[in-house]
């Protein structure tokens, strides 16, 4: 699909990007005015998170693309970006959490944001694991396809139920996490942060997608071989 | 056949096989009340605290129950190549999902419509003047739970972690489903003023509507060859 | 936007040990996932390399 020379200026273009983001986000950028250093983080949490729903939109489509013309590089692509998204989600709900320590006190809170993301951590967990169980490479693809278009689909109605849940619930102190200023040059970081995660994330999808179509033809050969 | 009568033959089909002997709705029915009953112990036997939380409970002991009627329907199926037979059965996929549905459906609520005096033995609540209202929560949130839990429990029938894969698939997608239904039921058994639960259903009806257009729309490709 | 810094003693938290955690774990979990990736796709180049090269011989 794509060369190897390309995948290779993909992965400088990345290392470049978050070399540029941790400059932006450590010297660049001044301390938070309420919460000090400690939104540094943000710099890593907020990418890593626009770039999972980036990741899992992308499952969202592939999947689609997937059911209705049965190639099986949207497959490969699906499951690739799914695997990624997760990894980043997960990377983001441990950022935010270790952020969470010092600002509330505590590690964990049941604010709406990150319940919803952590739902959606466990419907893909659920997709992979799916995918891992079933035997058959074309059902486990069409299974899968299913569920990613059903779980993408599902995000918006989980959140927006999660959050009046809490305001119904507890209507003064919802906190959120995010950036709290729109300072310039917070912009500045939080953008190249975002531009380099999303660059890594193309970086890793073309790696994992190579190594899905190898899966393909290897089971391909395997039959041609049994035959 | 037109094609609401192929979906009620398909769901008289299930039901049929259920009430010959029974043997899913008793499992559902001694589960349930066994959860039920362990509610006791786990909340330290204090009736005020229970009572506080009814609404949940019950609701975790509907969704627990459901778990286990949904998956032994489509074990049946499997079990006697029975989908096979289904797919030869000149009727739209869409058919054969909807008749499966409605069959879970039916089997989930006949099971919540035994839970709900059993609790309100249990724990000396007066459930029976609210009855029609709890039933205005639960038909919908049931609903929504068996449309999404007949599409998945297609997937995972064949699967070696069954019993462990469909409620790992179902509920993280059904917690707007469950938040909404123990947030209505909260509501009416509070007594409040019914509009209060309104968004809740507003709610429930949008993940219903989600659900089944895009069950319909995806069925086929799951039961194909 | 309302997030105030807890009570642990207001202020007199050292952030810069709980930045280099975030920042640490994510350096860690992104290289072990491409390290992962690489060694998964090298494995499989060799088994489509050999079953290749099988393929050839058997056809002889």
């Amino acid at each position: 699909m794509i060369r190897r020379g390309a995948e290779r200026v993909l992965g400088g273009l990345a290392a470049l990007g978050l070399l540029l983001g941790l400059y932006t986000g450590f010297c660049y950028a001044p301390p938070d005015a309420v919460q000090g250093e400690v939104q540094r983080i943000m710099y890593l949490h907020v990418p890593l998170i626009l770039v999972s729903y980036l990741a899992f939109f992308v499952v969202f489509v592939t999947s689609i693309l997937y059911l209705a013309r049965r190639c099986e590089r949207h497959d490969a692509i699906a499951h690739s970006s799914a695997e990624i998204g997760v990894l980043f989600t997960a990377l983001a709900i441990a950022a935010g959490s270790i952020w969470g320590r010092p600002t509330w006190g505590t590690w964990w809170t049941w604010d709406a944001r990150l319940t919803t993301t952590t739902i959606l951590l466990l419907i893909f967990i659920g997709y992979l694991m799916l995918r891992a169980l079933v035997d058959d490479p074309s059902r486990g693809a069409t299974f899968s396809a299913v569920l990613g278009i059903i779980g993408f689909l599902d995000v918006p109605i989980i959140h927006m139920s999660v959050v009046w849940w809490r305001t119904l619930h507890q209507p003064a102190s919802v906190l959120r996490p995010g950036p709290s200023t729109v300072a310039p040059d917070m912009q500045v970081a939080l953008y190249t942060n975002l531009a380099a995660f999303v660059v890594l994330y193309g970086y890793f999808l073309v790696k994992r997608v190579r190594l899905e179509e190898a899966r393909w033809e290897l089971s391909r050969l395997r039959m041609e071989g049994a035959a | 056949m037109s094609f609401v009568r192929r979906v009620v033959a398909i769901a008289r089909k299930d039901l049929l096989a259920e009430w010959r002997d029974r043997e899913s709705f008793s499992a559902m029915f001694f589960f349930a009340f066994l959860v039920l009953f362990l509610f006791h112990f786990a909340l330290g036997g204090d009736q005020a605290l229970i009572r506080g939380a009814s609404s949940g409970l019950l609701w975790l002991a509907f969704t627990f129950t459901s778990v286990l009627g949904l998956a032994r329907s489509v074990q049946g199926e499997l079990e006697n190549d029975c989908l096979d037979g289904l797919l030869l059965y000149p009727a739209e996929r869409e058919a054969i999902y909807l008749g499966k549905l409605l069959g879970n459906f039916l089997v989930i609520l006949v099971v919540e419509l035994v839970i709900f005096p059993l609790f309100a033995v249990l724990y000396n609540m007066d459930l029976w003047s609210r009855l029609p209202k709890l039933l205005l929560i639960a038909v919908p949130g049931t609903l929504g739970f068996a449309a999404a839990g007949t599409l998945l429990s297609t997937m995972t029938a064949g699967l070696r972690a069954r019993e462990a894969m469909l409620p790992f698939l179902l509920f993280p997608l059904t917690i707007p489903l469950i938040l909404s239904a123990v947030k209505g039921t909260e509501v009416v058994l509070r007594g409040d003023p019914f509009e209060l639960a309104m968004p809740w259903l507003k709610l429930m009806a949008a993940f219903d509507t989600v659900i089944l257009v895009a069950s319909l729309l995806t069925f086929e490709y799951l039961v194909e060859e | 936007m309302g997030a105030e810094p807890a009570e642990d003693g207001g202020g007199g938290v050292n952030p810069w040990p709980y930045i280099l955690a975030a920042y640490l774990l994510a350096a860690v979990g992104l290289l072990c996932y491409l390290l992962s990736v690489s060694r998964r796709t090298k494995a499989m180049a060799a088994q489509i390399a050999t079953l290749k090269r099988f393929s050839k011989d058997t056809m002889r």
